[in-house]
């Protein structure tokens, strides 16, 4: 396609306001152009669906992967900017150990230590 | 601040891990689509993307801008997809494609074939527009000028259209 309009052809298939009204009767009046209009119109309609298939084959564990991702970034930015180093590095090995234990270990621990029993009452 | 939250240090303001996974789950899939366009293996992609929100946050936590911050996580997501197909030329074939994975849906995997067939460039471009990204992000992302964007895209697309007729016929999409 050769016309002069061929810049503007994007422009027109978005329904741009800008579109010179000359451009806009070359176009309806040229084949070249209408031709070359409607190959532009489907092939960005194929271009949508097609970012939207892929857009919706995002893994959903791509999230927590980068939610882990941020939490050690974070240890190792506080190593070097932040006053609370200690606490938050002491915090995240905390659980890390926590990560690492038995579920079983995990729920005593979390539950913390058995509540002293009730001394029997002197009799 | 939220428990694993980082410090701004300019401006003292909080850059919590949810600020950054809030952003993460406004632009993921968009820029999962991008840079599976520009790569085509999901083990790359989730690199990519996972890489890039780790240095928003960086970013945002150095006291960066959060003004045009699509553009700016596009033109990271780009730059580190070019330093996995430099990396993967020096590596393995870079036609391959991937057995498994959402290229089996065929039509996406025409898609990428016919994206293959435009130089780096007008396939940045095209998967920009494609992002929904507007005249001035696409500027910003890819480094041009604003005025100069219309003209490149326009002929981006216009090769893309030529050769997405070729691949699914005048009916297309």
């Amino acid at each position: 396609m050769n016309c002069p309009t061929r810049e503007m052809l994007l422009a027109w298939v978005d329904g741009a306001g800008d579109v010179p009204h000359s451009v806009v009767e070359h176009i309806a009046t040229c084949a070249s152009c209408m031709d070359s209009a409607e190959r532009l119109r489907s092939a960005l309609a194929g271009l949508a669906s097609g970012m939207k298939t892929l857009a919706s084959s995002t893994p959903a564990s791509l999230e927590t992967r980068l939610r882990w991702r941020l939490h050690a970034s974070v240890g190792q930015a506080s190593a070097t900017t932040l006053r609370e180093r200690p606490r938050g590095i002491r915090e995240w090995l905390r659980g890390h150990r926590m990560a690492l234990r038995s579920p079983s270990e995990a729920a005593r621990s979390h539950a913390g230590p058995a509540p002293p029993r009730p001394r029997a009452a002197p009799s | 601040m939220r428990p694993g939250g980082q410090m701004n240090r300019e401006t003292a303001k909080p850059v919590s891990e949810e600020t950054v996974l809030d952003l993460y789950r406004h632009h993921g899939a968009r820029l999962y689509a991008y840079a599976l366009g520009f790569l085509g293996e999901p083990a790359d992609v989730e690199d990519v993307v996972q890489d890039a929100f780790v240095r928003l946050s960086e970013h945002l936590r150095r006291g960066g801008s959060d003004e045009q911050i699509r553009a700016w996580l596009y033109a990271v997501v780009a730059n580190l997809c070019r330093d996995v197909l430099r990396w993967r030329k020096r590596r393995v074939d870079i036609d391959a494609e991937p057995e498994t994975g959402p290229w089996e849906v065929s039509r996406t995997l025409a898609i990428r074939r016919v994206l293959k067939r435009l130089s780096p460039r007008d396939r940045e471009m095209v998967l920009l527009r494609g992002g929904g990204l507007t005249y001035a992000e696409i500027a910003a992302a890819m480094g041009l000028h604003d005025a100069s964007v219309g003209k490149l895209l326009s002929r981006a697309l216009e090769r893309f259209a030529v050769e997405y007729a070729r691949e699914f016929g005048k009916e297309g999409a």
